[in-house]
């Protein structure tokens, strides 16, 4: 009798050990949680149920996001009714401030932030060697070519494009087609009607006056000095300058800026000019993420076809390999992103913050 | 002692950072001096320190002048409608500065502004005021800060005895000759604190002159202070540095202020006699004082208000009004309930946040004001240096204060109040101050020797006689703390967020109109709270009317 009812113990204890596998492979014990699974399964290949288990028991991300409002509040809407176990919260600031108050926060041993982005590619790069974001590969890693990541650590959102942009009831369609390079800005047809964006305000306003200065040299800053540019502190008093006809043409426009106007019917357009200009939105994981379990699952669905869709229709031009963009600008006949990207260094282009300025300040800032 | 900690101590730590070479605690950050040398010594921090400087005490002045003409024509004068007219002179605080830039540059920039725009059409004039300009920078300031210097000078002249005036009419003095002689003097220290304050405030605002100045190269401290923050990667220990050097200028001020209200005893005008003071007849004259005072309200509120309601139901600004420009989306985000919860935050900090510092700056003057001595110096110094530390600047010292202590205050609504606190302390401190100047010491005494406790002398006869002054304060508070956002924006927490923050993330997301929607419903929280406090407890009509 012992003997037959061996086996039958040992199959019980077999299946017995075998149950976390058995529901891991099944989806988590929590019926609730199924409809989430579901979505998971299938567009989180490899993200394991005990991820969601997890997170649904920390039950609070916090996302401290820039000033790309309306695209995170719809990825985040989106999130919620995807994961509804997981609330999230959200702070939201320009970049400096934000990033001074992450830092001072990550060196104090303050856990507050499990999100965190950034539109300067350096600065992640250097918080990832720092030590203060934390290594986790979403299950969408290969969906992302190694110059719009840093594996593990950072994933970009999308890529902040600068182009030439212009009023259309200031600018004919003749004198657009100069703005179709970049040294096009240089035609003395747009004394007195061009504007700049200052390099002081940083990221996608910095990146173009680097690039520029290292492929065309200092020549090209001076010609463009030459035309007395407006100056313009920031990105968006310049993209609604643009849009109220205050200014005809910007030289480096933030596509950012202007999507969010084109699509209410402002009279502007924009060239995309070769080989193209666009830093990095990233996003990341801090290493001291109080809900790390939330935190990855936030950062998954953030690249997964659905979130990243989200994210990119309102937020900008796709960094992910193969994706179509979302965006209503995409389908129009004179839109084109640039076939190439101007290479550049990272963390030069951080170094150099200094130098470049100096060199605007000396052509235009002060030739004024 | 714990108030000075709390004082000095986020602005210690704006001074320690400006001495490193990153953020207090940095384990690869040391000691260095050349923040400082930058800030102090580079051509573009002096040149723009100078920028400062002219543009405060440019400012300043001018918002007397305005400010101060229009008290003595609603105090002093017949002109027809005052007291709806007093009222009305609050309105220009309650739009912040940077909507009010905001709104200025939708009317007055060079080649769309509405008015250029329309002046256009009808003339053929391309421009006719350029609002990118240092005109436009302190007109932007002035028609803020006149309605505050007006505040303060219409109090002080309902104040002055009227019995020395009477005096100066029987020996002859015609109206100019007593204003000049004898009320000018009287009200001086009155004069000499908002000079200061107005001072201070323009020399740490960076939203004006960095939209308005950075197109024709004019850069103050504040807008290099902006740029050192924004800048990637941001550079927060020369932002800190340069903080530094307005705390200077501030405690420069302070120095001069003192020297001329020296002798506070002259400027004592509420000793217990009843007085009531000789009204000047302008006859004919009364409508255009009448107009003056309706051209500032127009220059200062009408249009920029208008300006904000005719933005916030467009699409995207633009002086081409057509029908299909024009949307009710942009007040439909108002009613999220992220956004409720930041009009609650912002009520309860600015309702209850502001009674409470009242009390503190009052109990504050009482205890310190007048103390004679070292310490009066002291506190004179040490309670003007918040306000004058850029509020940007503030923000960073209280996060590199509070983030590590093991206090729980950093992300909660006390850190808030700590900022506001401080940001308004040289405010808050000498108004009442100056209310307290205008408090007889007989009066006092004369209650002490019938037996009254220190407290109860304060509370009968001090209170009853400064309440004006008391909800005078209470409201400037509460509409600077509704308003404030350069240092709540490095503060705030989802559960704290306020109305300003989420004006300002809808600024920096490119959604201007969205912005203008929430600044309309500021303006409007703001005037219903204040007529409700009016209504309720008389609060406006009792400043005004003292």
């Amino acid at each position: 009798m012992l003997n037959m009812c061996k086996p039958i113990v040992a199959t019980l204890l077999g299946l017995l050990a075998a149950a976390p596998a058995f529901a891991q492979a099944n989806g988590p014990a929590d019926a609730r949680l199924a409809p989430s699974w579901a979505f998971m399964q299938q567009q989180m290949p490899g993200a394991p149920a005990s991820l969601l288990e997890a997170a649904c028991k920390e039950g609070t991300v916090m996302i401290y996001h820039g000033t790309w409002v309306d695209a995170q509040e719809a990825q985040i809407a989106a999130f919620q009714k995807r994961f509804p176990c997981v609330k999230v919260e959200k702070f939201s600031a320009d970049t400096g401030q934000r990033q001074e108050r992450w830092v001072s926060e990550t060196r104090a041993g303050r856990r507050i932030a499990d999100i965190i982005q950034d539109s300067d590619p350096g600065f992640l790069d250097k918080q990832a060697s720092a030590g203060t974001l934390l290594n986790y590969k979403i299950s969408n890693d290969s969906a992302f070519d190694d110059e719009v990541k840093k594996e593990g650590y950072w994933y970009a959102l999308r890529a902040a494009l600068v182009g030439i942009a212009w009023n259309t009831d200031l600018v004919s369609d003749d004198e657009a087609k100069l703005l179709s390079t970049w040294e096009g800005v240089t035609n003395p047809k747009w004394a007195g009607r061009a504007a700049v964006v200052d390099p002081s305000a940083g990221g996608v306003a910095y990146l173009p006056w680097y690039i520029w200065l290292n492929r065309f040299g200092p020549e090209f800053l001076q010609k463009m000095g030459a035309l007395k540019p407006r100056i313009v502190a920031a990105i968006v008093p310049a993209s609604a300058a643009l849009a109220s006809g205050d200014i005809a043409v910007i030289f480096n426009a933030s596509e950012t800026g202007l999507l969010p106007l084109y699509q209410k019917g402002a009279p502007i357009r924009w060239s995309l000019p070769e080989p193209g200009i666009g830093p990095m939105t990233g996003q990341a994981i801090a290493a001291t993420a109080p809900h790390p379990n939330a935190a990855k699952l936030y950062q998954e669905y953030a690249f997964t076809e659905e979130g990243y869709g989200i994210w990119q229709k309102l937020g900008g031009a796709p960094a992910k390999r193969g994706f179509k963009d979302q965006r209503p600008v995409a389908q129009e006949p004179w839109y084109k992103i640039p076939k190439t990207f101007a290479p550049y260094d990272r963390a030069d282009a951080s170094e150099k913050v200094k130098a470049v300025t100096e060199a605007y300040h000396k052509y235009i800032g002060n030739a004024r | 002692m714990l108030l000075l900690v709390v004082i000095l101590a986020p602005v210690a730590s704006v001074f320690y950072g400006s001495f490193r070479t990153g953020p207090p605690g940095s384990p690869d950050a040391g000691f260095t001096l050349q923040n400082w040398v930058t800030a102090y010594f580079s051509p573009s921090y002096v040149s723009a320190l100078i920028n400062t400087v002219w543009l405060g005490a440019t400012v300043a002045a001018l918002s007397l002048v305005v400010g101060g003409t229009i008290a003595w024509i609603i105090a002093r004068t017949d002109t027809p409608g005052r007291m709806q007219l007093a009222l009305l002179m609050i309105v220009p605080l309650m739009i912040s500065n940077l909507i009010t830039t905001l709104a200025w540059i939708a009317l007055a920039a060079p080649n769309a502004g509405f008015i250029n725009a329309y002046v256009r059409g009808w003339t053929g004039v391309r421009t006719i005021f350029n609002i990118y300009s240092f005109a436009g920078i302190v007109l932007v300031h002035v028609l803020h800060y006149a309605s505050f210097a007006f505040l303060a000078l219409f109090a002080a002249l309902k104040s002055v005895d009227a019995s020395l005036e009477e005096a100066s009419y029987m020996v002859g003095y015609g109206p100019v000759q007593t204003s000049a002689r004898m009320t000018l003097p009287l009200i001086a220290p009155t004069i000499a604190t908002t000079f200061l304050v107005i001072f201070v405030f323009v020399a740490e605002n960076f939203s004006v002159p960095t939209l308005l100045g950075t197109p024709v190269g004019f850069q103050t401290l504040p807008s290099l202070i902006y740029y050192n923050m924004a800048v990637t990667p941001s550079q927060p220990n020369l932002a800190a540095a340069s903080g530094t050097v307005l705390v200077w200028v501030a405690i420069i001020g302070t120095i001069l202020q003192r020297r001329f209200t020296r002798h506070s005893d002259r400027y004592v005008t509420v000793t217990g006699k009843g007085s009531r003071q000789r009204e000047v007849r302008l006859g004919q004259w009364r409508y255009a004082t009448f107009g003056l005072v309706a051209l500032y309200l127009l220059l200062a509120v009408a249009l920029p208000y208008l300006a904000l309601v005719i933005g916030s139901l467009l699409n995207f600004l633009t002086p081409n009004l057509r029908w299909s420009a024009f949307t009710l989306d942009n007040y439909r985000v108002l009613f999220t309930e992220d956004n409720l919860t930041a009009v609650t935050n912002s009520l309860l900090l600015a309702g209850g946040g502001g009674l409470a510092l009242t009390a503190i700056y009052v109990l504050m003057s009482f205890a310190l004001g007048r103390v004679r001595g070292a310490w009066g110096r002291v506190t004179d110094y040490v309670t003007i240096i918040p306000t004058a530390v850029p509020a940007l600047i503030l923000g960073v010292g209280l996060i590199w204060t509070f983030v590590g202590l093991p206090v729980p205050i950093y992300g909660t609504m006390a850190i808030l109040m700590i900022a506001y606190f401080l940001r308004n302390i040289g405010y808050g401190v000498r108004q009442a101050d100056n209310a307290f100047n205008q408090v007889s010491g007989d009066l006092v005494e004369a209650a002490r020797m019938t037996g009254a406790s220190r407290l109860r002398a304060f509370l009968d006869v001090s209170v009853p006689i400064i309440k004006p002054a008391i909800f005078s304060l209470w409201t400037m508070l509460f509409i600077f703390i509704f308003m404030e956002v350069s240092a709540t924006i490095l503060l705030y927490t989802p559960a704290t967020r306020t109305m300003p923050t989420v004006l300002w993330n809808y600024m920096g997301s490119g959604s201007q109109p969205r912005a203008f929607a929430i600044a309309v419903a500021q303006a409007n929280i703001i005037f219903i709270v204040l007529y409700l406090a009016e209504r309720w407890f008389k609060t406006l009509r009792t400043s005004l009317d003292k």
